[in-house]
């Protein structure tokens, strides 16, 4: 049994661990972190909400959601929203121009928002978006889509993944998780049995986040703080000592 | 849904730490404490158990010896006179071991998904020194000095859900013990109160050796556990819309199932009688010199007094006779003691509100979901309906955008700040939801009538926070604290005070206008109390 004395004043390592290496968080801290990271990298609250939820669904799917929402800020960050957003026509969301990907989470938040304006979005040959930025960043709002309408079938080039209504993703997900970009076709689906999933939920256990993408959007998520000054921490406290 | 009402919320029936109180009384918990190693100074480490019909979850105390220098309140502060974690099920030496390198450092360490809540108290010292003063040499404490400070530790923030690698709140929300909220981190500080009182027991025993006694079980009683907090709870009702509307959705059915009664029994009026003694008690043992708390103490005191009177001339022949002492207090009581009087109303009518602790949590995904074919119009109406008392507040005034909510870098808390004198205003947090929906509407005044907020959304990509806002306000009435939160006569412990009701705490002592004292477990069972209950 320990009797160790604990010293009370011994200071804490620093949170982020030795590059190279991953560190397990729980869904709620992922969630927060990459909520205030996509915020300091210049997205809207609103938006950079749907960033946290698509990396928290991601990392309970298995799937380290944290790094990839890193890398595609580190290439987005500081761009306009006309940048980023997709333009919207029928049958084809396209970026603004070529060579300017859109950003996932603008992608699939919008995606969600029109679900009930265009009932058909996916019918037909489907929806071709793209080019996107780490596109398995779509994946999460694609489940959500799913969810409350039909069956999606989402092409990449000669590939092909299933999102049924239940979440169940099956097909080639590695691929898509391994593009930088893409330029992908939804398809409305037809129900599918006996499906085996490709990524299995796992909220007890969220996929370990890498090191130095920890790192990154610890520094982003900083951006949405405000330094110190001597009037900010006399306001934070009581007036009087603590000791009583 | 107004911060003055909210600021004078009390504990009641349906509060967090009431509902762990019956479930475990209910249930048969036991209790036990496998590890006690201290050495004679108090330091060293200690398990309690708590085993429940189907789980054990575990409290794990590492106390410390702190020098009064470094003890702080404040999140700031790196030091603490005790540490705790509650560990999910038993643990095994090489937990402890883990966890004894992890815990004292508290948000500079890591614990894992076996750990629910970590969390840390400090001394009070005078109460403290005095008690274990008083057992080491063979005499009990005097009771005046007990109930001017009400506990002998104090915790400074108790983590939950998820925090620095704990558990996560939702992985936990299918155990029948957990589905009322804080449930977790009720658990841990009732079991730190029993710690606090070993450890008192303990250095005095080691001090006093066989001269030593025990703290007389009606003295203990009278301790619960401190609590001290800043503004980083205050954010946290505006933050959980859906979960504040459950919250208050289940007290107003509470209220309306005791009102709608046609008669009364003798038997109730008898527990309504013993919950009115209990409140005035009660509100003579709170002690606060914040010169906001001092006059709604004496109106408390007033009203509860008046509250007796009108108990027994209180005519209970006619039809719904609490409905009529209810309206009544609206006439005449503060809004203390109409809050008060809630408390107390609903009291002796568990059979009829209890089961209403099953509604107070709330799955929040389900309103995540923007819905992008509503069309403007729609959204229009439903601001003006639902946010009609934004809409009203002038924001050119400088009176009216005063404050500003952030978040500071130094050490990551909330902190609100004055906007003509303080930099950081264009890093404000969106707390301050009548602003954003007055901004909301007037962005939308251009836009034609049967547009969808998708197509808006693409020119307005900044509307979406709000916008998924407002459609929560329209389908949860009281989602909204409804009041601008950065004016400039804002008193961030009316937030504070309504969660802290629905935890249960007492004895609310403002320290400042953002800072507050409070009590938790007050006047409650311990653990060995429960344990001989049951036999």
């Amino acid at each position: 049994m320990n009797s160790t004395v604990n010293d009370p004043t011994r200071s804490g390592p620093p949170l982020s661990v030795a590059s190279g290496t991953t560190l397990r968080l729980s869904r709620n801290e992922v969630e927060s972190l990459c909520t205030k990271a996509a915020r300091g990298a210049g997205m809207s609250w609103g938006l950079a909400e749907e960033a946290g939820y698509a990396a928290g669904w991601l990392v309970t799917h298995g799937l380290d959601g944290a790094s990839m929402l890193a890398r595609h800020l580190r290439c987005a960050q500081g761009k306009s929203w006309p940048e980023i957003c997709p333009v919207v026509k029928a049958g084809a969301w396209l970026a603004i121009s070529p060579g300017q990907p859109l950003c996932p989470i603008a992608l699939g938040a919008t995606l969600s928002d029109h679900l009930g304006v265009d009932s058909a979005l996916f019918n037909g040959k489907g929806l071709r978006v793209g080019e996107v930025s780490s596109p398995a960043l779509v994946l999460p709002f694609l489940a959500m889509a799913a969810a409350q309408e039909h069956a999606i079938c989402v092409h990449h080039e000669d590939h092909v993944l299933r999102i049924d209504t239940n979440g169940c993703v099956s097909g080639d997900v590695s691929t898509l998780l391994a593009m930088e970009l893409a330029t992908l076709i939804i398809a409305a689906d037809s129900p599918m049995e006996n499906n085996v999933s490709e990524l299995q939920p796992t909220p007890e256990h969220p996929a370990a986040v890498a090191a130095n993408a920890l790192t990154f959007l610890h520094e982003l998520s900083l951006r949405t703080t405000v330094p110190a000054s001597a009037a900010s921490r006399a306001n934070a406290g009581a007036t009087g000592s603590d000791n009583d | 849904m107004r911060l003055d009402r909210l600021g004078c919320a009390h504990p009641m029936r349906l509060s967090f730490l009431r509902i762990l109180m019956r479930r475990m009384c209910q249930e048969g918990w036991r209790f036990d404490r496998p590890v006690w190693n201290m050495d004679s100074t108090g330091v060293g480490v200690g398990v309690y158990r708590a085993i429940g019909p189907e789980r054990t979850y575990s409290l794990i105390a590492f106390a410390h010896d702190l020098p009064d220098e470094m003890r702080s309140d404040r999140v700031i502060a790196t030091a603490w006179d005790a540490t705790f974690t509650l560990f999910d099920g038993d643990p095994t030496q090489a937990d402890i071991e883990r966890l004894s390198h992890n815990v004292p450092l508290q948000e500079a360490g890591r614990i894992s998904s076996s750990e629910l809540s970590l969390s840390r108290a400090n001394r009070s010292v005078r109460l403290f020194t005095h008690v274990v003063d008083c057992l080491s040499q063979g005499r009990q404490p005097d009771i005046a000095q007990i109930d001017a400070v009400g506990y002998l530790m104090r915790t400074t923030a108790v983590y939950g859900s998820g925090k620095f690698g704990a558990a996560d709140r939702r992985d936990l929300s299918d155990r029948a013990e957990f589905t009322a909220p804080f449930q977790v981190e009720m658990l841990s500080v009732w079991l730190t109160r029993q710690f606090v009182v070993d450890i008192a027991e303990h250095i005095a025993g080691c001090r006093g050796g066989k001269r030593a006694i025990r703290l007389d079980p009606e003295l203990r009683r009278r301790l619960g556990v401190g609590n001290s907090t800043g503004l980083g709870m205050a954010p946290f009702i505006v933050r959980h819309p859906v979960l504040l509307n459950n919250w208050m959705i289940a007290r107003e059915e509470a209220l309306s199932r005791v009102r709608s009664c046609d008669e009364v029994e003798p038997t109730v009026l008898i527990a309504m009688r013993e919950a009115l003694d209990q409140a005035r008690a009660n509100a003579r043992s709170w002690h606060s010199e914040h010169p906001v708390q001092v006059p709604k103490l004496a109106a408390l005191r007033t009203d509860l007094d008046k509250l007796a009177e009108r108990l027994d001339i209180l005519d209970l022949t006619v039809f719904r006779p609490w409905n009529v002492l209810w309206q009544w207090g609206e006439k005449s009581l503060s809004l203390e003691g109409q809050e008060a009087l809630l408390s107390i109303l609903l009291e002796p009518h568990g059979h009829l509100i209890d089961g209403l602790s099953g509604c107070l949590s709330a799955d929040e995904s389900v309103a995540f979901r923007l819905d992008g074919a509503m069309s403007v119009a729609k959204l229009r109406t439903l601001l003006e309906e639902c946010y009609d008392w934004a809409l009203a507040i002038d924001f050119d005034d400088p009176k009216n955008s005063a404050r500003f909510w952030y978040v500071s870098e130094e050490k990551l808390e909330p902190r609100l700040g004055e906007r003509a004198k303080e930099d950081g205003a264009d890093r404000e947090q969106p707390l301050c939801v009548a602003r954003l929906a007055r901004t909301l509407h007037s962005t939308l005044q251009p836009w034609a009538d049967d547009t969808p907020v998708a197509a808006f959304l693409l020119q307005h990509p900044e509307q979406r926070f709000m916008i998924r806002r407002a459609q929560m306000g329209a389908r949860f009435p009281y989602a909204e604290v409804r009041d601008n939160l950065i004016a400039e006569d804002i008193l961030p412990i009316d937030l504070m005070r309504c969660k802290l009701a629905f935890f249960g705490a007492s004895h609310f002592d403002p320290r400042s206008d953002r800072w507050v004292r409070i009590s938790l477990f007050q006047g409650a069972p311990y653990p060995d109390e429960l344990n001989q209950e049951l036999g």
